[in-house]
């Protein structure tokens, strides 16, 4: 537990700026607190004094004290919320940088398990979560315990009883109730995120098979089984939220009880002449500031667990980070690339896509990998671009196996064009120079001009500043892959592995594209995979994969035809 | 319906009474808490009454201490309570209306499920906390007011002359929490979503090489995050800063008055009369004037989400249902098929050309019939009529001579099967998924159509054969063999209708064969009319007649 906390610790830089943050929340509530104490203090001296019991009474100190109570409450909380909030979205910066960097040393075919089975999802949701925590549990949690702290030494000062009854009743058991609500809520907040987990699956389950679940006429049935999962999931929220109102209880209870045990105690060793009557009040009244700030910190703890697993994840996977799986072996491209009895299988019980595949690709050649949907070529793509490695046979780069080769020196060399082609939420430009940061934007308006992009960039906003994605400019499938390939273009790759490189742009136009890339292409190992080869740049060779025959399904072995 | 209306309307019932009597009696309890204590101290402070004398005033004290606690745990669980009722039942009402929509009029799946999870979510912190502080704010304000007003109209006077400031910091807040709540909420959202897409793609920057530059990108971009909303919320943090001045204020200044009154240095009006016990009471009730306006400003972004949360939920509600429905109860004949008479149907995607315009088309019971033409004809179109997906905008549609919209859905659905191009299996078993078909056949029936439909042929390889799992978590079936159980699941019930929409068209040849393997040995056993959209008429040896859909959208059909 201890380690995920370090999570949350901040940044060397911005250690003062949250201690700030912590010392003038703990003065606002301070100052909320002496106000009222004040008030309490004042009118009971004037009431004295008024009846001629008090002897003379300074109304001046006092008064000014009032004021400086009420403007250091307000300029205290301001203060502390503006930078509070700066450490925070600091802190959060860091941690988002931190995950990233962790994240950015698995390997790429780690990545793409991880984004199949959602962990990034889950990741970004963690993060979300730790976020919350400084700013609904932490920061209040601290801000509540100095004031209470203060205000109970302040008090012992005054008698050493009252002191104690503030530190029993809530520095004590407020805490041990903090503490136990953390506890109790561990078990329903676990089984919360399971039911969360199969209500959404559920629900993806319905909308997907919502045709099934209509024509075979149990739509009724449907929405019972939704309305038991939601009602499932509810009860346990439920049950968290039972347990924090409890908390509420519990914490209110031992804040009040601490008011009367205070003012009954005071109004006793007034009686005793320990204390004065101004003194009564306000000792009174500051308890009543304390009692306050309790009960509202049970939102933030019955939330611990949830917090404490997001924070487990994070950490376990920057300790499953690992960069090493490829070897440090620099070699040039410009070699033929062999491909040695291939064998693919996403796992070992399923049916191999590739089977005993043996290619070799020459440096300067431009080949042609057809075939009908499910053949295997898209795999035959990404085992080549090491995006996933062969179940059995081995890929070599001369006489230099895929896998020795050093990963900056195989990115820098060999470009892949994934069949659904990754453009990031950011600027047109951005995009762009993923592959070549230093490219100027006359540069840019030109491989885009050479994919008949041009016309797309002019009708957008701000040209190459353009936001794209979400909350931006929408871009069409052919677009994207155009986009795709016009970055490709700029990386200057040796070898080019492109899938489906024209799918969803019309004939006319890849015709157009086709004719511009050849000069391009000319020189460079160029590997395309397409089920419709009409619109693309002249190859080579071809290889045509073909399912295999009956008996065994899609199994494809590689028929290599000469070319036309 | 404006969103403020809609979600008063979607709180269950007992939510508005049951907050405003939880408001009237935090209001009693805080005032008898503040007499009480302002009592007590004038008695034995001033009074000098001995304090073992005062033991009634003292237990009344812990009693309404004790209950404020009390109503603190109360408060939170009404609101817990209320806030899952309400979202318990818009989920269902969410539900209901997406399944009577059907597959044909339901909108992306990502917007579907982002309404349940998240925008219904979104209206949590409304129902628990946002409505009930409204109410609280309405009630207690004013009963504290009218306290202090009897005690002393002076110090009413001071705490009412705030009160026009209240309409302006009503505004402050609302400006200043709805643009916090907007910009912080909106960017973290922001940040989140464009965090996902990094993380997401993380292998695409791998790629290019580009992890260094990416590093900095996020430092950069939560950086200009942060300004951008930093800039708002200085703004925003100033309407808390207001409130929490004019609550410093009005206490200031009720001790200020109520000290110099008592010093006799205050002589006009109610001053002269003020006494120790009205003057503390006055002070312990000044900051709880404040304090609902307080809670109420902390839970106005809740009222924020909510409203952006019903934008996304309404439509999603008032779905067009994909029949209107009837209630005929007729039974399906269980041998043999129905005859399917078309009759003048017209049908127009909105915005577009009719697709069908006095279309007419008749299939004689058991006849056994493939539909064919260019992609874009109608056919989908024309079986997701027959299947009661969408209905005809004129024209009918006759079973046996019933018009099927008369129908029940029960009744309607136990004439059709249906079976489309990509098929779901559910989370579950083969056998579990074939017999959903079915849920009265027993396993028998399950066992023979498994086999009839070549579902054994790959189910017997797997190590729990029938009872093997699908769906998310289970084996990766290939697409002939999901095609296969669902065709199993689909004919499981003798149904006398059976649409077969493109079986085959996502398949590649060798499932295609299977399949179609699959199909003719469970058709061979049934005298069921068949209706099957395909484009590839070719292997579907079974079929008696060969209707070829043209484009034009006058077209005359008859056996």
């Amino acid at each position: 537990m201890r380690r995920w906390v370090s999570l949350l610790l901040p940044e060397p830089g911005q250690r003062r700026w949250l201690l700030l943050a912590l010392l003038l929340a703990s003065i606002a509530a301070v100052a909320a607190a002496g106000l009222l104490a004040l008030s309490g203090w004042f009118i009971t001296a004037t009431g004295l004094a008024g009846l001629g019991l008090l002897a003379s009474l300074d109304i001046f100190a006092p008064g000014a004290g009032i004021r400086a109570f009420a403007v250091g409450r307000t300029v205290a909380r301001y203060l502390e919320r503006l930078i509070g909030h700066e450490a925070t979205f600091a802190q959060l910066a860091a941690l988002r940088v931190r995950l990233f960097s962790s994240l950015l040393g698995f390997d790429v075919m780690a990545l793409q398990k991880m984004r199949r089975g959602d962990t990034l999802a889950r990741l970004t949701g963690d993060v979300d979560t730790l976020d919350h925590f400084f700013l609904r549990l932490a920061s209040p949690t601290i801000a509540t315990l100095a004031l209470t702290a203060l205000v109970a030494a302040g008090l012992y000062w005054l008698a050493p009883g009252l002191g104690m009854i503030v530190a029993v009743m809530l520095l004590v058991l407020g805490p041990l109730q903090l503490l136990a609500l953390q506890a109790a809520c561990r078990r329903p907040g676990v089984s919360l995120a399971h039911a969360a987990v199969e209500q959404s699956t559920g629900l993806a389950e319905t909308l997907s098979g919502m045709a099934e679940i209509k024509a075979l006429g149990q739509a009724r049935q449907q929405v019972e089984q939704a309305s038991r999962s939601a009602r499932l999931r509810l009860g346990f929220e439920f049950g968290l939220r039972l347990r924090e109102s409890l908390a509420r209880f519990g914490l209110a209870l031992v804040g009040n009880l601490s008011i009367w045990l205070v003012l009954g105690l005071g109004l006793m060793l007034f009686e005793a002449a320990e204390l004065t009557a101004p003194q009564v009040i306000l000792a009174s009244l500051a308890v009543v500031a304390v009692a306050e700030a309790w009960p509202g910190l049970a939102a933030g703890w019955s939330f611990f667990e949830t917090s404490r697993q997001a924070g487990k994840r994070v950490l376990a996977l920057e300790r499953n980070s690992q960069a090493a799986i490829y070897g440090r072996m620099r070699t040039s491209f410009d070699q033929p690339i062999i491909m040695d009895r291939v064998s693919f299988r996403y796992s070992p019980a399923a049916d191999p896509v590739l089977d005993d595949l043996s290619l070799v690709i020459e440096p300067g050649e431009h080949l042609l990998v057809e075939g009908p949907s499910g053949c295997g070529k898209s795999t035959l793509g990404m085992l080549l671009a090491r995006m996933a490695q062969p179940s059995a046979g081995s890929i070599r780069i001369g006489a230099v196996d895929y896998q020795q080769v050093e990963p900056a020196c195989f990115r820098k060399q060999l470009g892949y064009l994934a069949q659904q082609p990754v453009l990031f939420q950011d600027t047109l430009g951005h995009n762009l120079r993923l592959a070549r940061p230093d490219a100027d934007d006359s540069l840019l308006q030109a491989t885009l001009e050479s994919l008949e992009l041009g016309d797309f960039l002019r009708r957008l906003p701000d040209g190459l500043d353009s936001w794209l994605g979400e909350a931006g400019h929408t871009v069409s499938g052919g677009e994207a892959r155009r986009l795709a390939l016009a970055r490709l273009i700029l990386g200057d790759f040796r070898v080019l592995v492109l899938d489906e490189p024209t799918a969803g742009v019309d004939l006319a136009t890849s015709l157009k594209i086709a004719a511009r890339l050849e000069p391009w292409l000319a020189g460079r190992t160029v590997i395309m995979l397409s089920h419709d080869p009409k619109s693309l740049p002249g190859f080579s060779r071809r290889i045509v994969l073909e399912p295999w025959a009956a008996g065994r399904e899609f199994t494809p072995r590689a028929e290599v035809r000469p070319c036309p | 319906m404006n969103a403020g209306a809609w979600l008063v309307r979607h709180a269950p019932s007992w939510l508005v009474p049951a907050a405003a009597a939880s408001a009237l009696v935090e209001a009693g309890l805080l005032i008898a808490q503040a007499g009480l204590i302002a009592w007590l101290a004038n008695a034995v402070l001033i009074e000098k009454a001995g304090i073992a004398s005062l033991s009634t005033p003292l237990l009344e004290l812990l009693t309404a201490l004790i209950a404020r606690a009390g109503l603190v745990g109360i408060r939170s669980l009404t609101g817990a309570r209320a806030s899952a009722a309400a979202r318990l039942r818009l989920r269902h009402k969410l539900m209901v209306s997406l399944l009577r929509a059907g597959p044909a009029r339901v909108p992306a799946s990502g917007q579907v499920l982002s309404a349940f999870e998240r925008q219904v979510e979104a209206l949590d912190g409304y129902y628990a906390s946002y409505l009930p502080r409204t109410l609280e704010t309405l009630i207690i304000p004013v009963l504290v007011l009218a306290t202090v007003f009897s005690l002393n109209w002076i110090a009413g006077l001071a705490l009412l002359l705030t009160a026009p400031l209240i309409p302006f910091f009503m505004a402050l807040i609302g400006m200043g929490a709805e643009s916090l709540s907007r910009s912080q909420y909106q960017s973290m959202a922001q940040l989140s979503g464009w965090f996902l897409d990094r993380a997401s793609n993380a292998a695409t920057l791998k790629l290019f090489g580009a992890e260094a530059a990416e590093l900095e990108r996020v430092r950069e971009m939560t950086d200009s995050l942060r300004q951008k909303t930093m800039r708002v919320l200085r703004l925003a943090f100033l309407s808390s800063a207001v409130l929490e001045f004019l609550t410093a204020i009005a206490i200031a200044s009720v001790a200020i008055y109520v000290g110099m009154s008592l010093l006799g240095y205050l002589k006009f009006g109610p001053s002269s009369g003020l006494d120790f016990f009205s003057g503390l009471f006055v002070l312990l009730l000044a900051p709880e004037f404040f304090q609902p306006l307080r809670q109420f400003s902390a839970s106005w972004h809740d009222r924020a989400d909510a409203r952006a949360a019903v934008a996304e939920i309404q439509p999603l509600l008032n779905l067009e249902p994909a029949r209107a429905g009837g209630h005929k109860q007729v039974a399906a004949p269980v041998h043999g098929g129905c005859s399917i008479r078309i009759q003048e149907i017209r049908f127009a995607h909105p915005g577009r050309q009719p697709l069908f315009e006095q279309f007419k088309l008749e299939i004689g019971a058991g006849e056994k019939v493939v539909l064919v033409g260019p992609s874009g004809v109608g056919k989908s179109t024309l079986m997701q009529m027959l299947a009661g997906f969408i209905e005809p905008q004129s024209g009918r549609i006759l079973f046996d001579g019933v018009d099927m919209t008369t129908l029940s859905d029960e009744s309607l659905s136990s004439h059709v099967a249906w079976l489309g191009q990509r098929p779901v299996l559910f989370h579950g078993t083969i056998a579990g998924n074939i017999h959903r078909g079915w849920p009265e056949a027993n396993a028998d029936q399950v066992r023979d159509m498994a086999v009839l439909a070549r579902v054994t042929e790959f189910a017997d390889r797997l190590p729990e054969g029938l009872e093997a799992p699908v769906g998310e978590g289970g084996y990766g079936l290939s697409g002939g063999q999901v095609q296969r159980i669902a065709l199993a699941r689909a004919l499981l019930r003798p149904r006398p209708i059976v649409l077969l929409d493109e079986p085959t068209a996502s398949l590649d040849p060798a499932g295609e064969a299977r399949v179609i393997a699959a199909l003719e040995a469970v058709l061979s056993r049934r005298s069921a009319t068949v209706v099957c959209a395909t484009h590839r008429s070719a292997t579907m040896q079974w079929a008696e007649r060969i209707i070829e859909m043209p484009v034009c959208r006058r077209i005359e059909l008859a056996s």
